[in-house]
């Protein structure tokens, strides 16, 4: 298999590097762009489709595009209706995670307060990504409860 | 008694009675056509009801004063069948709907008509008074009433007495004798006529020279004028009262008399009641009126004057009055509010605002309806000062408002609790663990030692903040109640606690629980709560153990005040054999931010049993602690049942 391409967008630069130094830990080939924002997001999305990624990981408190209206606009697309989308946020609420599981998310992650736990729940998700590629993906068994 | 008199005193009966009584002759004799038959008699309320002119000399023929086809065609029955007809007709008058029975029957040479009122006659206030006149001569001629003897008279439901004036020398009427009286008069007195007739009436009844009876009696033989009037006369010690009336006939006095005791039984019952009502309605700040729609005339209890500042009966009684009380902006609200009732004949329920004798602003709302009685129309209903009321409602209102602030200003707080407080403290927590992950083994002890209590601290801070939100949300009206099995609900918690209980060898024992009405993951916190307290406050060198009871009690049946009396309760009991608490904690243990112990010694936010209280109260039930120092604790939850 090729690089996996993961896309990271999220406005807090601190968590961005927690992500990307977490990441490394995974001994996978992996490519990360980082974006700011849902607008940036889908302005890169629907430009360079050759480089859509295979995986993206969407914060949901983002200044001009928030998560949930990213979201939604990813599955409006005709060409991204069937990308894996992963809400990575701080938020526990339960409607908050229902919402995004109804707009179509494929896994919800809440931001660990652990780096070890960080680089636990990306390995999971690249081990998500291969069930995602197989066929054989449920959505309940990637909800990540941490 | 002579014939003669008789027939006199009935035909001052008949020409007095309430009836209608019409009698007619056919022109031809033995006629089949009612519209053939003259009027022969007519008493005056015949007179009255058939517009009869007494003045005119024409002979009147049925079919020109009856102008109910119904009637004549039912005349013509009798003349046919020879059998009475008894029916009621209806007659719509301006002001008023009447109601009449009539009787028609074959008498004498012709036919007889009587009609008496059903309901009592609306009097208005020109009510026709017609003259006796060339038709009362012609009465006289008539025969009819020498087909009647004593028997007729003694069956009246009245006392008719005859009286002879017994005069002075002077010439002056100072007693009247009895020359007739007929036997009603036994069941009053207890006397017979005979043993009566004779004597005077101030031999038979003394005290009639101080009751004014004499007096009254007196006039109506000298003026020639009718009279009536009500008295109580002592018969055998017992009161009885009588409404008489007295007509002046040929040179004596003819009296009819009514026993009207029951009445004034009545009367008084109703004063005595008319009386509690007026104490009532002072106690409940209560007036009450009866408004006489078509002549504008309002009846007020006594307190609709002092609710408005007044003494009974010191304003005038006209709706227009009324108006003068109200505050300006009121006028045309409380108008139109009436005006609707009153075209409607609905129910009116107003509030507005008065204006007090001493210019004092009091809320009134009146509430009225409208009712048909008599051929008129009326409104009855109260007035009450609502003052008081609309007052506590506006600072309900004030309150109410500062309440919707106070819940927005605390949801703001949770979010900002639920995000803006969590994320520093993640980045705080993540920059730690990374810390400690890249520089492990190379920091000195003593900063090694700094970093734990780093992480320890912002631990504690997380727990905080979860349980604080915890605490906040029990009342979010989220979830609606389901029916919940507390099996499910303990075997989650166990599973979730699993690792600790483990770690202790921990002991749980448990009975099947009940089943309730509730927010599942509530009491999954509460069941956690509780158990992880006992999980928590273990006693060192003793096997925990923890009981889990459950079982279903009647209200009544437990000595705890808040419970309803009247409905099953889900009792549960958490029973530990840990560290236990001293008894003067048994309350303080619930509240807020309380802690028994140090926080070094068990770890704990002091939110815990809190958040059990909280949820708990919000299904509608009740929590308690007992506890010993050192003999372990029980928490007791009793929750209502299903039904």
């Amino acid at each position: 298999m090729d690089k996996l391409k993961i896309l990271l967008v999220d406005d807090d630069e601190d968590d961005r590097q927690f992500f990307a130094d977490a990441l490394e830990g995974v001994e996978l080939n992996t490519e990360l762009r980082q974006l700011e924002n849902g607008k940036s997001c889908m302005e890169f999305l629907l430009s360079d489709t050759d480089n859509t990624p295979d995986l993206v990981f969407l914060d949901l408190n983002m200044p001009i595009m928030n998560g949930f209206e990213c979201l939604e606009a990813i599955r409006r697309t005709p060409h991204l209706k069937d990308l894996l989308v992963a809400i990575y946020s701080t938020s526990s609420a339960e409607r908050d995670i229902e919402e995004t599981f109804e707009k179509g998310a494929n896994i919800y992650i809440k931001k660990p307060s652990s780096f070890s736990e960080l680089k636990k729940s990306l390995k999971q998700v690249v081990k998500m990504n291969w069930a995602y590629h197989l066929n054989d993906f449920k959505k309940e068994n990637f909800l990540l409860k941490i | 008694m002579e014939n003669s008199l008789v027939d006199d005193i009935f035909k001052t009966m008949v020409d007095n009675a309430d009836t209608a009584v019409l009698y007619t002759e056919p022109l031809v004799p033995n006629s089949l056509n009612a519209k053939e038959y003259l009027v022969k008699y007519a008493n005056q309320q015949a007179q009255s009801f058939f517009v009869i002119s007494s003045d005119s000399n024409e002979n009147y023929t049925l079919e020109e004063i009856v102008k109910y086809d119904e009637l004549l065609i039912l005349a013509n029955k009798v003349l046919e069948t020879g059998e009475d007809e008894n029916f009621s007709i209806i007659v719509k008058e301006a002001v008023s709907i009447l109601n009449y029975h009539v009787r028609i029957r074959s008498f004498h040479k012709g036919l007889l008509f009587a009609l008496s009122l059903i309901k009592p006659k609306f009097i208005t206030d020109n009510e026709s008074k017609l003259p006796l006149g060339n038709l009362k001569s012609r009465n006289r001629e008539l025969e009819i009433f020498n087909l009647f003897g004593i028997r007729v008279l003694d069956s009246n439901d009245s006392i008719i007495t005859y009286l002879k004036p017994v005069l002075n020398t002077t010439g002056n009427v100072n007693d009247f004798r009895i020359d007739y009286i007929n036997n009603r008069i036994g069941e009053i007195a207890n006397d017979d006529s005979a043993f009566v007739e004779g004597k005077t009436i101030l031999e038979y009844y003394p005290k009639n020279s101080e009751n004014g009876v004499l007096e009254i009696l007196a006039e109506c033989y000298t003026t020639g004028e009718n009279k009536e009037y009500t008295k109580e006369f002592i018969f055998n010690e017992e009161s009885v009262w009588l409404t008489t009336k007295a007509v002046k006939m040929n040179d004596g006095l003819i009296l009819f008399s009514k026993d009207v005791t029951q009445e004034k039984k009545y009367e008084a019952q109703l004063f005595i009641q008319n009386r509690l009502l007026s104490e009532a309605e002072h106690v409940a700040n209560i007036g009450s009126f009866r408004w006489n729609l078509v002549e504008d005339q309002i009846k007020y209890s006594d307190n609709v004057y002092r609710l408005f500042g007044y003494d009974p009966n010191e304003f005038d009684n006209k709706y227009d009055r009324l108006l003068t009380f109200l505050h300006p902006n009121d006028i045309e609200k409380v108008k139109s509010s009436f005006k609707v009732a009153r075209r409607n004949k609905s129910k009116t329920d107003s509030v507005f605002r008065v204006y007090t004798k001493s210019q004092e602003l009091r809320y009134m709302n009146t509430i009225g309806e409208c009712y048909q009685k008599e051929g008129s129309w009326y409104m009855v209903g109260v007035i009450r000062d609502v003052t008081k009321q609309i007052e506590a409602e506006s600072i309900l209102q004030i309150k109410n408002t500062e309440l919707k602030r106070t819940n927005a200003d605390l949801e703001a707080f949770n979010r900002v609790a639920s995000h803006d407080l969590q994320e520093p403290l993640r980045k705080i927590q993540m920059f730690v663990s990374r810390l400690d992950e890249e520089e492990e083994g190379r920091l000195s002890n003593r900063s090694q030692g700094y970093l734990s209590k780093i992480k320890y601290s912002s631990d504690r801070m997380r727990n905080l903040i979860n349980n604080l939100l915890s605490y906040s949300k029990v009342d979010e009206v989220g979830e609606q109640p389901k029916r919940v099995d507390l099996n499910d609900v303990l075997k989650n918690v166990l599973e979730d606690l699993g690792e600790r209980i483990n770690d202790l060898n921990a002991q749980i024992e448990s009975v099947s629980l009940p089943v309730v009405n509730g927010v599942q993951f509530q009491l999954e916190q509460l069941f956690a709560n509780l158990i992880g307290n006992s999980l928590k406050y273990v006693k060192e060198g003793v096997q925990p153990n923890i009981k889990i009871l459950g079982s279903i009690v009647s209200g009544n049946k437990t000595e705890v005040e808040t419970l309803l009396p009247s409905i099953n309760y889900v009792k549960l009991q958490f029973i530990d054999n840990g560290i236990g608490f001293e008894k003067k904690y048994q309350e303080k243990i619930f509240e807020i931010f309380q802690r028994l112990h140090g926080k070094t010694e068990f770890s704990g936010t002091g939110l815990g049993l809190s958040i059990c209280k909280k949820i708990v109260q919000s299904h509608n039930g009740t929590i308690m602690a007992k506890g010993e120092l050192d003999k372990g604790a029980e928490f007791t939850v009793y929750l209502p049942t299903l039904l």
